[in-house]
């Protein structure tokens, strides 16, 4: 197993009693890959829809996090 | 659709059908079609040869979905080159009520008498402005509105644009009648403000659509696109959280402007993102919104007001690009001061990005400690009061950095750089090295494309199609978040376009208008004077490394060189 840190931006956090959940912290097994990930955290939106960003570079749907990663996981938008 | 043209010396006007080389232009496209048609390349952009044209995109006056933005343009006091700047607000459709596709300020006076414009389907009124004169834009507008009624549209210049600064832009009202909507970019207001021309009132009356060739075809159209747009997941984005759902992914990339565009991730960003500004606007209630429209008609509504502790607004709307350059770029966290420096800076009738990058220059020459908001409300204050140094700073981050010996000026063609640092988003970086307009994020913005925006060898064709496409919606009226639904919809373009006005176009229609566009601004540019050497990110920028990622701009100078090769005047 390995720890991440998944960082959720805008409508991907998660709304609760107790104030807005932006950060959860997961255990996963070895060979886990970014779509895993989003599904374990119910992400309302399609892959295609975000950008999954760890160390300042977007990943790819298959790509395997490393023990320690911080997982950024942005509902996309084109500007500002 | 007819050209009225107001020759602000002899205070006269006409109106006349356009020209058939313009009939297929609106917005931008038509600005830089008439640039290169009547502006003398080489003109004083402050004046008498130079013109003020404003213009709405092709498909402004029906209340589609954010499609009904203004076009301003002319050759830019700060660049040199061809501008346009465009806004939201109630201006695009009131001008289409009255059939008018452009209105072309022309010439100069003689004399130092300010006017106010009075366009109504009875022509032009030329009315002393001496009242106004010196008066901030909030109070402008009430005096404005409490004069002519309520159901106007105004175009107006602050203290700024009076004097000609160079950071100065053109405010437009928003539905609710604040003076909220600026295009801002470029120095247009000095251009208005050297007309003499402090605003202009627009009286639509009861407003006519402009005919709909097959409203059916038309209404279709229309509803596929409000699907698409409904449909699409960055419009509940941008509802909920506006622009300024944007410091996470900007700061997430590297690549959010901070302290004077020293680094690419602020530690203060918990503190001014959206998701922080949302819970603020919410508990504060009273008059604060997180979502308002700013046009009649938009589904997407991404402005907002930002309240005080009282809930009485700060400012309205408070957007990501202001966020990020008064916020992040001088190292401010804290949301109510840069709410209170937007409201100066939109009193003043300034750029918000432009007013920010010089006051992040000011401070690294010393002139504030970054952080201190207090003084950055001071160093505006001093542009309030005319100072010398007010002088400076309202004539944007290039005079700024000349004059106070900084030459980390984050700037091209001499316009400040958006809340994107070109180091991070390379892609957004070729935008503002090659867009005729200066650096400019809403002339092509590339940091959605899921991408290694840290690839020199990928960036200039993202760029290209951002520009082209970007062109094409600022040649519609179409807003960038329009975008979201056409892109889910792309034959709705087509449709809208062949149902408004009876002509047969390619599906293609939005890439072929925004490459002509693309065509006319370089032609303009290029007979203005300028050359590739103009199209080139700040030295600088190609050698000093930014944290966190220690990247520079290093995108091959041939792909600048040849992004536009293959385009000529038909697009």
């Amino acid at each position: 197993m390995i720890r991440v840190v998944v960082q959720l931006h805008t409508i991907a956090q998660k709304k609760t009693k107790n104030g807005r959940i932006d950060k959860i912290n997961l255990e996963i097994s070895n060979g886990s890959t970014i779509l895993d990930i989003i599904e374990r955290v119910d992400i309302p939106l399609k892959f295609e829809d975000l950008l999954v960003v760890i160390e300042q570079k977007t990943v790819a749907a298959d790509y395997q996090p490393q023990d320690g990663d911080i997982i950024h996981i942005i509902p996309a938008i084109s500007g500002g | 659709m007819l050209v009225w043209r107001i020759n602000s010396r002899e205070r006269s006007y006409t109106t006349k059908d356009s020209p058939s080389t313009w009939e297929r232009l609106g917005g931008r496209g038509l600005v830089a079609r008439i640039l290169l048609d009547e502006v003398k390349p080489d003109c004083d952009p402050l004046g008498k040869y130079n013109k003020l044209i404003i213009a709405p995109g092709l498909l402004v006056g029906h209340k589609v979905s954010s499609c009904d933005r203004i076009s301003f343009g002319g050759k830019s006091p700060l660049t040199g080159g061809a501008k346009e700047a465009n806004s939201g607000g109630t201006t695009g459709l009131s001008l289409a009520h009255l059939g008018i596709k452009a209105l072309v300020l022309e010439d100069q006076p003689t004399d130092d008498k300010w006017i106010v414009l009075h366009i109504s389907k009875n022509g032009v009124q030329f009315e002393p402005a001496d009242d106004l004169i010196g008066l901030g834009v909030y109070r402008s507008t009430e005096i404005l509105l409490d004069r002519y009624g309520k159901n106007v549209s105004l175009v107006l210049i602050g203290p700024a644009g009076e004097r000609e600064y160079l950071a100065s832009g053109i405010v437009n009202l928003d539905k609710d009648r604040v003076p909220s909507r600026i295009a801002a970019r470029g120095g247009l207001g000095a251009l208005m403000g050297s007309k003499k021309v402090k605003a202009i009132v627009i009286d639509a009356g009861r407003g006519e659509n402009p005919p709909i060739r097959d409203i059916e075809k038309f209404k279709n159209a229309q509803k596929i696109y409000n699907q698409a747009l409904k449909d699409h997941p960055q419009t509940k984005i941008y509802h909920d959280y506006g622009t300024n759902a944007m410091p996470g992914m900007s700061d997430g990339f590297g690549g959010m402007p901070t302290r004077n565009f020293s680094a690419g991730h602020f530690e203060g960003l918990e503190k001014i993102r959206g998701e922080t500004m949302r819970e603020i606007i919410l508990e504060r209630d009273g008059e604060g919104k997180p979502s308002h429209a700013c046009m009649p008609g938009c589904i997407i509504q991404c402005s907002n007001v930002y309240p005080d502790k009282n809930g009485k607004t700060i400012v309205s709307p408070l957007e990501y690009e202001t966020v990020g350059l008064l916020g992040p770029n001088l190292g401010i966290d804290d949301l109510d001061i840069i709410a209170q420096l937007n409201w100066e800076v939109n009193d003043l009738g300034l750029d918000s990005i432009e007013i920010g990058a010089a006051l992040g220059v000011a401070a690294e020459a010393g002139l504030m400690k970054f952080g201190d908001g207090e003084r950055a409300l001071e160093l505006v204050h001093e542009i309030r009061q005319n100072t010398l140094l007010g002088r400076v700073l309202g004539n944007g981050a290039v005079i700024t950095g000349k004059i106070l010996g900084v030459k980390r000026v984050p700037a091209v063609k001499g316009q400040a750089m958006s809340a994107y640092d070109p180091r991070a988003i390379k892609g957004t970086g070729v935008t503002y090295a090659t867009s005729p307009q200066g650096a400019d994020h809403t002339a092509g913005l590339t940091i959605r494309a899921k991408v290694d925006h840290l690839d020199p060898s990928i960036q200039a064709n993202i760029s290209r199609t951002a520009q082209i496409n970007m062109a094409g919606y600022d040649t519609l009226g179409a807003c960038i978040f329009a975008g979201n639904g056409f892109a889910s919809a792309p034959q709705a373009i087509k449709e809208l376009i062949e149902a408004r006005y009876g002509w047969e176009v390619s599906e293609n229609i939005l890439q072929e208008l925004g490459k002509e566009t693309i065509w006319l601004e370089k032609e303009f540019n290029r007979r203005a004077g300028f050359t590739s050497a103009h199209d080139r990110i700040p030295e600088w920028m190609t050698k000093e490394p930014l944290p966190p990622n220690q990247s520079i701009f290093d995108v091959p100078e041939s792909d600048l060189d040849h992004i536009f090769d293959d385009l000529d005047k038909n697009g």
